[in-house]
């Protein structure tokens, strides 16, 4: 599904502050599947999520969707694809805009934009529907600008918004790391019941060790740019992972 | 009194349509937009120009619109092609318009008293009126499309177009040009309506425009009965009525000016500090409990 082949990515080339994050990275992700990344710090995931969503560009290396080389598509055009979610509750949705009107341009994405009414009476119900389906009381707040929604329901929002189309492929950014446990738990449950009902590949980013091994398949831990941990979910304990990071702060400290 | 109540209206009936301009990239697309102060000489130089050609009021108006939106296009391609920043952008383009402004009628004052206007036999309130009004039912129903909401979300999330598939860049081109395309034909109306065009007209024409959308702004703050175009209209209106009778009381008119800038200031900063003094207010009644009241951000405004 997700094909990444020598993937090579630096910052700041032929300075002195040059940062290599990626120098030879291959990685291949299955349809269906869940894949939580994990890691410290500056280990690339973000790095990552934001070469496969085409915010930033390779140095070398490809970038295959489908058996479709991605590599030098620009952000946009890759969007009707990709659907990403931010850690940041507000840079996924438009917060002067109402739910309803966030709900509504989501709902053309990919689509040509024109002189058309944007807010269809015929679709209203139909907005109104997936939000009662997500069960979080927004369907009583379409009208609502964005910015009086609290943290958990504006995530909650964005991943309706970024599973509106059916994208090919989910990408998660800590989008429940701003949340309270409360709320974090809630946009968690809501997004498995999501990814399973459409079936959408997906990569997770997170910094919660137990979140990522309950909500997917597959768990992998970077570390400097490279997979230094790929092992299906269901097999590995979460001691196992603190006794890997224990490991990489002893080297840490001892150099 | 009565006299005064109507230039003030009819003023600043010429002034929405500049107000309606400058909101839609001050206040939609988050631009301080500089090219205005060469855009709405433009108008006016453009409408004399096309005037004294012998071309119909009705077209010259026109064009002189179609010359803003180019203007506008100079702007949006030194920011977005060019990198350079919108407020360097937008002085650079003024710049260079001085310079053309100059050159379109070869002179820096151009009398347009025995040219066909718009205004000719007319009633100039009637006109003005329905111009304000056209245009703000026009941009009413755009902000309502699809492209119109791009443009909104432009101003608001460029990550969100991105990620609905569209470059925000288009969108910004197209709100930097329709705005100085409002800007030129509200200047083209002012020449018509003065009897001339000069060159300093334009000049600090941009806090004119900021204090009308700013005004317009605090009206009903938080009401959502009041779209931004109808905030527009009623603050140029009041701006330019505020000015009349600062006037009429004796003020100097070049003292207009510092007037102007200290009415940007004053709403400006209240509105940034707004929320804190009302908690204080708030804070003395009920005794000690603090509320966070903070709904709207400084950048905002």
């Amino acid at each position: 599904m997700l094909e990444i082949k020598k993937l090579q990515k630096s910052f700041n080339l032929d300075r002195d502050s040059e940062l290599i994050v990626f120098d030879q990275l291959n990685l291949n992700i299955e349809a269906n599947t869940t894949t939580a990344i994990i890691g410290p710090n500056g280990c690339g995931k973000t790095t990552l999520l934001n070469l496969i969503s085409g915010n930033i560009k390779a140095d070398k290396g490809n970038i295959m969707l489908n058996g479709v080389d991605i590599t030098n598509e620009a952000e946009e055009k890759r969007a009707s694809q990709i659907s990403r979610v931010h850690q940041d509750p507000s840079k996924s949705v438009s917060l002067n805009l109402t739910v309803l009107e966030n709900l509504a341009l989501a709902d053309k994405k990919g689509e040509k934009f024109n002189l058309n009414k944007l807010i269809q009476k015929q679709n209203k119900d139909k907005y109104i529907e997936i939000l009662k389906s997500f069960n979080i009381g927004l369907e009583n707040k379409i009208n609502e600008k964005v910015k009086f929604l609290s943290g958990g329901q504006r995530q909650s929002l964005s991943l309706i918004m970024a599973c509106m189309k059916n994208p090919k492929l989910l990408l998660l950014d800590e989008h429940t790391a701003a949340l309270d446990p409360k709320a974090s738990a809630l946009v968690l449950e809501k997004t498995k019941e999501l990814i399973q009902k459409n079936r959408i590949t997906t990569l997770m980013v997170s910094h919660n060790i137990r979140d990522a091994l309950s909500y997917s398949d597959r768990i992998i831990m970077l570390d400097g740019g490279k997979i230094v941990f790929d092992r299906p979910s269901a097999s590995v304990k979460e001691s196992e992972i603190f006794d890997i990071y224990k490991e990489k702060l002893k080297e840490k400290f001892a150099s | 009194m009565i006299n005064l109540l109507e230039t003030s209206i009819e003023q600043g009936l010429i002034f929405a349509v500049l107000a309606m301009g400058v909101m839609l990239t001050y206040k939609i697309l988050d631009i301080a937009d500089l090219t205005v102060e060469g855009s709405f000489s433009l108008g006016a130089f453009a409408f004399a120009k096309f005037a004294i050609l012998g071309l119909n009021p009705y077209v010259s108006t026109f064009l002189s619109f179609v010359l803003g939106i180019f203007a506008g296009g100079i702007t949006s391609f030194l920011y977005i092609k060019l990198k350079i920043k919108p407020l360097l952008s937008g002085i650079l383009t003024m710049t260079i318009l001085y310079s053309i402004n100059l050159r379109l009628n070869g002179k820096a004052n151009v009398a347009l008293f025995n040219q066909q206007t718009l205004f000719t036999d007319k009633s100039v309130i009637l006109i003005v009126f329905l111009v304000a009004l056209i245009i703000k039912i026009l941009l009413d129903q755009f902000l309502k499309t699809e492209i119109g909401y791009l443009l909104i979300a432009t101003g608001d999330n460029e990550t969100l177009v991105k990620s609905l598939g569209k470059n925000s860049d288009t969108f910004k081109a197209l709100g930097l040009m329709l705005s100085n395309g409002l800007v030129a034909l509200s200047g083209s109306l002012m020449a018509q309506y003065q009897g001339f065009a000069d060159i300093t007209m334009g000049n600090a024409i941009i806090v004119t425009a900021l204090a009308s959308v700013i005004i317009g702004d605090s009206i009903r703050k938080n009401s959502s009965l009041f779209k931004l175009t109808t905030r527009s209209i009623f603050g140029a209106c009041a701006y330019k009525l505020i000015g009349g009778i600062a006037i009429d009381l004796g003020l100097n008119p070049t003292d207009l000016r510092a007037i102007s800038a200290i009415i940007v200031i004053l709403f400006i900063s209240y509105n940034n500090f707004s929320s804190q003094i009302s908690t204080q207010i708030f804070k003395s009644k009920i005794g000690g409990t603090k509320y966070v009241r903070n709904k709207k951000v400084a950048k905002e405004l």
